[in-house]
């Protein structure tokens, strides 16, 4: 069957050595800095993609796929060690698995948050492959007004499940798209909002704006509370996972990788929907809701799964199309442009194995991942440890060489000090930064793919609803705003995000 | 009837939103917004801003006639120092050096840490350059030096 072929052509041209090797230092820098208080995903694969440049592109790929899978996991540990969570969607599992750490039962979160994540990970890597070659057939044939309404569905997700007012982030996407207009305008040539200075000609630097919108901002927060001192690590505890416990998180997280493997194809915030929906689910389904907010096991079984599965199904609009789902698909994008390597459908053609390798290797991180981290956890427990007041200058000098380093320019710091100020102003009046950097992100192409479906239409802007595939695809983001604003839903989604 | 501020967040936002918007539209008048046929570079800024205003007076009218919500409260002392570390590793970079930039970073940093330790933040200072110098220098081969012209390196 084509699609085995096709996994034996990708774990060919990965199982070697070298490639495992590079892997297993990706993964394990990934999760060092990933642990990080204040370091998410997205400003951890930012920090160590200078590492990816002096490399041939199939290890660099293998690499970004270790540092992906290990940021990620990394954040999952604070979440449960901390109650830090290290990106979006380890939120919710923080809720119970925070809990779970203050029963001393840390070790089993952690232990079921890796098992579950390692299974949700392998099937999606299948689902992945399956869908792969089908969905690039069938993007050929996308026109623009239908990539249009992709990248509309992507910003609708993320609006929908920030945290807080809808009204809020739906500005704050408004406010990245135009942030997103800055520099040489690719349609006309004109200069935007450039201020007469050379440096904005590329626009603004995406890293420096992940740092300064996240990392920074992050920073400033903790120094500011009165607790920033005082980070108390629970017990990590024993790792094994008694029979009922693994008994009682198999269907979560067997439901949560459905739920995860669907939605993290759609651009935007699947991986964050995707908890956030399993753990809605799990809650209804169980026998005893009540036990959740109070260290379900479930609770962190499911979301997690969930969240692996979308983060691994994600890779698919970005191999497909091209189009990244979320902040840090965009930073994978920007790794592979790089390298030379510009995915989407004649990715798949032109150079299929390493298409393929990157999907192996996907597989692999994950594995890896559950290999190395399980017995490690208790030096990330100890990094954690160290005290904020060692930590944070570090991550401070970081953030701005790691933003230098990128573009060997001084003038991307004052870019990242300039995003930290607008972040912190705006987080403290209730607006969320991820709507703002994914509207940067996510802008260009919703511009240039508008102009280009109007000049083949001549203006008539029926044509999104003309096409089958932007019909069904603008239908479904205004479902889901529709959604959000129905009062049962919005009180429903508040009370989740608020916890 | 006096009005007065009931959401002092969903106010400033609204504020801000509303003065950034009409930032935009002024820095980008120039921009030609053309027409759905023949879209120009001012389209995209000009409907984001126009939807910004929105947004921002609808808040501001929240603010106002809506439900009480929490005070606004900046930390604006670990913003300034925090900040004010990453614009002088920016400006000493270069003419310094790294391990110089690094260590007045992590000191002026370590302000907004209390109790501030002189000794201590020179200590760590130094370790993190240290640490810096040798991954991405030695490791990555960043093109920066550890001591710079001024300092005669």
């Amino acid at each position: 069957m084509e699609l085995f072929a096709n996994l034996h052509t990708g774990f060919a041209a990965v199982l070697s050595l070298e490639a495992i090797g590079y892997c297993f230092i990706g993964a394990l820098l990934g999760t060092l800095i990933g642990v990080l208080p204040g370091i998410g995903p997205a400003a951890t694969i930012s920090l160590l993609l200078p590492f990816t440049f002096g490399i041939e592109p199939l290890p660099a790929m293998i690499m970004l796929a270790g540092i992906y899978y290990g940021s990620q996991y990394g954040g999952s540990t604070t979440a449960i060690l901390l109650n830090l969570p290290g990106e979006a969607s380890s939120v919710i599992t923080a809720i119970d698995g925070y809990r779970m750490a203050q029963q001393g039962r840390a070790g089993t979160a952690l232990a079921i948050a890796a098992i579950g994540s390692f299974v949700a990970g392998t099937l999606a890597t299948l689902v992945v492959a399956a869908v792969a070659t089908p969905l690039a057939e069938v993007a050929l044939g996308f026109g623009a007004p239908d990539y249009f309404a992709l990248v509309l569905v992507g910003i609708t997700t993320c609006i929908v499940v920030a945290n807080g007012s809808v009204l809020k982030a739906f500005a704050m996407v408004a406010l990245g798209l135009i942030l997103g207009t800055v520099g040489l305008d690719q349609n006309t040539g004109i200069g935007r909002f450039m201020f007469g200075q050379a440096g904005f000609a590329d626009g603004l630097s995406f890293v420096a704006a992940a740092m300064g919108l996240f990392g920074l901002t992050e920073i400033i927060g903790n120094l500011a509370s009165t607790d920033a001192g005082a980070r108390r690590t629970h017990k990590v505890g024993s790792l094994i996972v008694a029979r009922k416990d693994l008994k009682a998180a198999t269907p979560p997280i067997m439901r949560g990788t459905v739920m995860g493997s669907i939605l993290g194809i759609l651009p935007g915030s699947g991986a964050l929907l995707a908890s956030f929906l399993s753990y809605s689910v799990e809650k209804r389904v169980s026998a005893t809701p009540e036990r959740f907010g109070h260290g379900a096991i479930e609770g962190v079984a499911g979301p997690e799964a969930a969240n692996n599965a979308a983060s691994q199904t994600s890779f698919i609009p970005m191999l497909t199309l091209g189009i990244p789902s979320n902040a840090v698909m965009a930073m994978m994008i920007g790794a592979l442009l790089m390298q030379g390597i510009q995915p989407g459908p004649s990715m798949l053609e032109r150079q299929p194995e390493l298409f393929w390798g990157l999907i192996a290797s996907m597989w692999i991180g994950n594995a890896l991942l559950l290999v190395l981290n399980l017995p490690l956890v208790g030096i990330w427990a100890r990094i954690i440890g160290v005290p904020y007041a060692i930590l944070y200058p570090a991550i401070v000098v970081l953030c701005c060489v790691g933003v230098f380093a990128i573009s060997n320019s001084a003038f991307d710091v004052y870019v990242m000090c300039g995003f930290a100020l607008l972040g912190m102003v705006l987080l403290r009046l209730g607006c969320e930064p991820t709507p703002l950097l994914l509207g940067m992100i996510l802008g260009p192409m919703l511009e240039s793919y508008f102009i280009r479906a109007m000049a083949l239409s001549r203006g008539d802007l029926t044509i999104f609803l003309s096409r089958p595939v932007s019909a069904t695809l603008i239908a479904v983001a205004v479902v889901m705003v529709v959604l959000t604003c129905l009062p049962a839903i919005a009180r429903n989604r508040d009370r989740v995000l608020k916890e | 009837m006096t009005l007065s501020v009931k959401n002092q967040q969903d106010m400033g936002c609204g504020a801000i939103f509303v003065a950034l918007g009409a930032l935009c539209l002024y820095l980008g008048r120039d921009y030609r917004f053309g027409s759905l046929a023949a879209v120009g570079p001012g389209f995209m800024p000009k409907t984001a801003a126009v939807i910004l205003i929105g947004i921002g007076l609808v808040l501001c009218l929240k603010a106002l006639f809506g439900a009480a919500g929490p005070k606004i409260w900046i930390p604006l002392k670990a913003t300034v120092l925090i900040l004010g570390a990453c614009l002088l590793f920016a400006l000493t970079l270069r003419p310094l050096g790294l391990v110089v930039a690094t260590l007045l970073t992590v000191v002026v940093a370590r302000v907004a840490h209390r109790p501030f330790n002189a000794w201590r933040s020179l200590l760590l200072g130094l370790a993190i350059a240290l640490v810096m110098t040798a991954l991405f220098i030695w490791g990555l081969g960043l093109q920066i030096r550890a001591f710079g012209p001024v300092l005669g390196g």
